[in-house]
């Protein structure tokens, strides 16, 4: 009996080191399960000698990941996060250079100029609301209409330290009003005012989802997101562009700096950002392509008929300061008004 | 190795010589150096210079709540678990060793796993909410599970079964001649309990204080989704991290780190001065129940209804993976129940990956943890080695030390090849994940096969020597059938702590090193809650089925 247990504990250890000879490729991506398994099984049908390994996680952990791999790289490719956390892991030398084929047809906005990195998707944010409770005129339009007091403890906020996206939409904020006001200080007290009205910091997405479905009646979230719920698994979400200019993210894709298998990588870089792979992630992902060279009658109507005016941002402002705005909102301005 | 008590290295036997160097060798290499790092590391915070203002009063913050918590929540596991322990000692029950084992289900549930539970049960489109919700007919109700509330009853129930394990078995010791005697000297109940009673628990009680104090300062996962915009020290560790600011991470584990040992040095002076021991000649006496003792309707209803409570959440768990995957929005009680998630679960031709690896980690990690563990405090004990404090305080350590704060040193020391990684960078490998977990639960098997080793007669194995058995015979025949039972106990409480963890997995898993506990976090991380639910359920019945084997052998190598 012993000794069987002992062969058993053999044995189970041994499975675990047994390796093949094809050629690795680590993907760290918070594009979710579903859309890296697609693309994986897809890819490998035609690149048998070639394993897809992909890790799903947030994109302010990838970065974080990265930066602690340096010295000891352990990812090929990093597919998804917001521009901004792009930039700043340029200006930590912690990407490579890598030229895409389709590098011409997406806007200047939307690349890095050393070719760093690349756009792959648009993400406009949006005010999405509670339909059971509001209608599109009843719930808030503007980007002000949030921190009017009649929503107080009525929004949910995504956490925003761990979230990208939240923390990309809180600096535009600031950004916005260093444009328009010179300083700061009418961001912070933007910010500030939307605190007092925020009923919950959510810990993740499904949270918000929750509270938001529930008592809470607005949220600041991602528009393709907000459809796939609604589609997928009928939450009651509706929501409005702000007419004043969304702020729109550019999702991209790089490869990491100190790839053991640069040809591998850059074969599965061009295949997941190929025209008939976006319509693809268009369909069934609800992702926004950011290259421009799709024919609009391929792809699904909600992003045909999608009408929404971008603000003009400078993202290199809000990528250099990210982290020093965050870190001031969060000692000076979260929960304080509790 | 036949003679005993010999106080000089000189005279170990060279297989105890080897066994010291390994242990010296995990202590430096895996609990000093890492901690060194992480403090060298941590000390950057003082020249970032324009930071440590907003520095100060986030660490203030978020020391002072997480000390609050964890007061609070020892304080509320001790009252639970002595109510309970009390109950199931004076009182006879119906079905009360089943009805006790089901009392100590939390301790075997992974605290992602509860967690989650909770969260199924209690948030606004709860089970329980919407129970409560239909059967009253009112729209929404006015409490919303969060924050402090949340948190603490989270807390109580993942910690109150310590409590309720170390008094109700420190009961079981009490001789009830002396109850009886300050009884019938005139003592009042209360009188007698604080006066007779309690001392004699007090052991139990720092015993389980200190274990649930630093739980509870080490918790992250119930901070991290119910906390808000409270801060704590782990979801503080988590965000400064997160946020880049890795000398700030580093500080703030430093500064736990300090709390925990803070408290264990304090409950350890506490016992110190407060131990009290009886002297019984022959048998101890032990409580007989009486037809006075049967318990009451009042206390059979007490004991029904907290069953229920500690039933519930894993009940939700079970329901909501039985629920078709997004129909929490709409109304779930008339949808049909099926295993489509559960279906989906291992259709996935990965699916088996996790839990192999969560299994054979969990493994590695027990493996370890006795190497290390039971030599260590077999030499402590029985060669009563000069340093054995030291040795036990320092494999103590880990204790005080939260998984966040273990994963990030062992980042931060093994990025680059060394001596104790074997010479390859170890992070990012397989082996780092079990080497974390037997540091982290190390503590737990040398208290336990010390007490063991503690509680070993030395004349038994004088006996034995003198009838001529070998050394080494002696050691397998008398000592070890002796050591075991306490050994396997805590061998399993490290697999389950092992098998279900997630803390410290998050930082350091890769890609052929996922977890179940990844697993559910990653479903969670998609909205598929039915998916995640369905995972919880067969991590909880994996790691019952431990219990249950676990326990059937220790009581067999008892009966030996």
């Amino acid at each position: 009996m012993k000794k069987t247990l002992y062969l058993f504990l053999l044995a189970t250890l041994l499975y675990g080191c047994s390796s093949d000879n094809k050629k690795k490729v680590v993907v760290y991506s918070p594009h979710g399960k579903e859309m890296l398994t697609e693309f994986e099984t897809q890819f490998e049908a035609i690149h048998p000698d070639i394993d897809i390994q992909w890790l799903d996680m947030g994109s302010q952990e990838i970065i974080d990941r990265i930066r602690t791999e340096k010295e000891n790289p352990l990812a090929d490719l990093w597919w998804g996060a917001p521009a901004t956390i792009f930039m700043r892991a340029e200006k930590l030398d912690l990407l490579e250079t890598y030229k895409p084929t389709w590098a011409e047809n997406v806007g200047t906005d939307s690349k890095s100029k050393s070719d760093k990195w690349y756009g792959t998707f648009l993400t406009p944010q949006v005010i999405a609301f509670n339909e059971k409770t509001l209608t599109k005129e009843s719930a808030p339009k503007e980007w002000d209409d949030l921190i009017k007091p009649e929503w107080k403890d009525k929004i949910v906020i995504r956490n925003p330290m761990a979230s990208g996206t939240m923390r990309v939409i809180f600096c535009a904020m600031i950004a916005n009003s260093v444009k328009t006001t010179g300083s700061e200080a009418a961001g912070f007290e933007w910010l500030r005012k939307l605190d007092e009205n925020t009923s919950v910091y959510a810990a993740d997405p499904t949270q918000m989802y929750i509270k938001l479905a529930g008592n809470d009646a607005a949220t600041l979230w991602n528009m393709p997101d907000i459809i796939l719920q609604k589609n997928l698994y009928q939450y009651p979400f509706g929501y409005n562009f702000p007419e004043a200019g969304t702020v729109v993210l550019t999702d991209g894709i790089a490869i990491v700096k100190g790839t053991k298998n640069p040809e591998a990588v850059k074969e599965f870089y061009e295949f997941v950002t190929s025209q008939q792979s976006l319509i693809l992630q268009a369909e069934k992902f609800y992702r926004i392509p950011a290259r421009s060279d799709i024919p609009k009658d391929k792809l699904p109507e909600w992003i045909a008929d999608a009408n929404y005016k971008s603000m003009d941002l400078d993202w290199e402002l809000i990528s250099d300061n990210e982290n020093e705005w965050m870190k001031k909102w969060d000692s000076e301005i979260k929960g304080k008004s509790k | 190795m036949s003679k005993i008590n010999k106080n000089n290295l000189f005279k170990l036997s060279k297989l105890n010589i080897f066994l010291l160097a390994v242990i010296i060798f995990f202590i430096t290499g895996y609990i000093l150096y890492p901690l060194y790092s992480l403090v060298k590391d941590s000390l950057a915070v003082f020249s970032s210079g324009n930071q440590t203002g907003s520095f100060y009063s986030i660490a203030g913050s978020s020391v002072l709540n997480s000390v609050l918590l964890s007061l609070i929540t020892a304080a509320g596991s001790f009252l639970t678990g002595l109510f309970f322990a009390y109950i199931f000692h004076f009182k006879k029950l119906p079905f009360g060793n089943f009805l006790y084992s089901i009392l100590l289900i939390p301790i075997a549930a992974p605290p992602l796993v509860s967690t989650v539970a909770f969260l199924f049960l209690l948030n606004e489109n709860g089970l329980l909410i919407k129970i409560i919700t239909m059967l009253t007919g009112i729209e929404s109700i006015p409490f919303k599970f969060e924050g402090w509330t949340a948190i603490i009853i989270i807390h109580i129930y993942s910690f109150y079964p310590f409590f309720l394990l170390f008094i109700y078995s420190a009961l079981k010791k009490i001789d009830f001649s002396i109850i009886e005697a300050s009884y019938s000297l005139g003592a009042s109940k209360i009188r007698t309990f604080f006066k007779i009673i309690f001392p004699q628990l007090i052991p139990s009680v720092t015993g389980a204080s200190l274990i649930v104090f630093m739980a509870s300062m080490a918790s992250f996962t119930a901070p991290l989704i119910f906390g808000g915009s409270i801060r704590f020290l782990t979801t503080e560790i988590y965000s400064s991290k997160i946020n880049g600011d890795s000398s700030a991470a580093s500080m703030l584990s430093v500064l736990l780190t300090l709390i925990s040992l803070l408290f264990f040095l304090m409950l350890r002076y506490y016992r110190s001065r407060n131990s009290f021991e009886t002297r019984t000649k022959g048998t101890v006496k032990s409580f007989v129940s009486d037809s006075n003792s049967k318990a009451g309707i009042l206390t059979n209803l007490t004991v029904y209804t907290f069953i229920t409570i500690i039933l519930l959440p894993i009940l939700a768990l079970g329901f909501l993976s039985l629920i078709p995957e997004g129909s929490l929005m709409r109304n779930y009680f008339t949808e049909p129940f099926s295993l489509e998630n559960y279906f989906k679960v291992f259709k996935d031709p990965k699916f088996f990956e996790p839990f192999v690896n969560s299994i054979k980690m969990a493994a590695i990690a027990v493996i370890i943890t006795i190497i290390v563990g039971v030599s260590a405090s077999f030499l402590i004990s029985r060669k009563k080695i000069r340093g054995g404090k030291i040795i036990e305080g320092l494999l103590s350590l880990p204790y005080g030390i939260p998984g966040t704060v273990i994963a990030l040193s062992f980042i931060i020391s093994f990025n680059t090849p060394n001596l104790f990684s074997g010479f390859i960078p170890l992070t990012g490998t397989f082996w780092i994940l079990p080497l974390a977990y037997a540091v982290r639960n190390m503590p737990i098997i040398t208290q336990s096969s010390l007490a063991g080793f503690n509680a070993f007669d030395p004349s038994l194995e004088e006996a034995s020597s003198s009838l001529g058995a070998s050394g080494y015979r002696t050691f397998r025949k008398v000592i070890l059938p002796f050591v075991i039972p306490s050994v396997l106990s805590g061998a399993m409480l490290v697999f389950i702590n092992s098998v279900g963890e997630f803390v410290s997995t998050i930082l350091l898993y890769t890609y052929s090193t996922k977890t179940i506990s990844v697993e559910i976090y990653s479903q969670l991380r998609l909205y598929n809650t039915g998916a995640a639910a369905a995972y919880g359920i067969i991590l909880f019945i994996m790691v019952m089925i431990v219990v249950y084997i676990s326990r059937k052998s220790v009581d067999k190598s008892v009966s030996f």
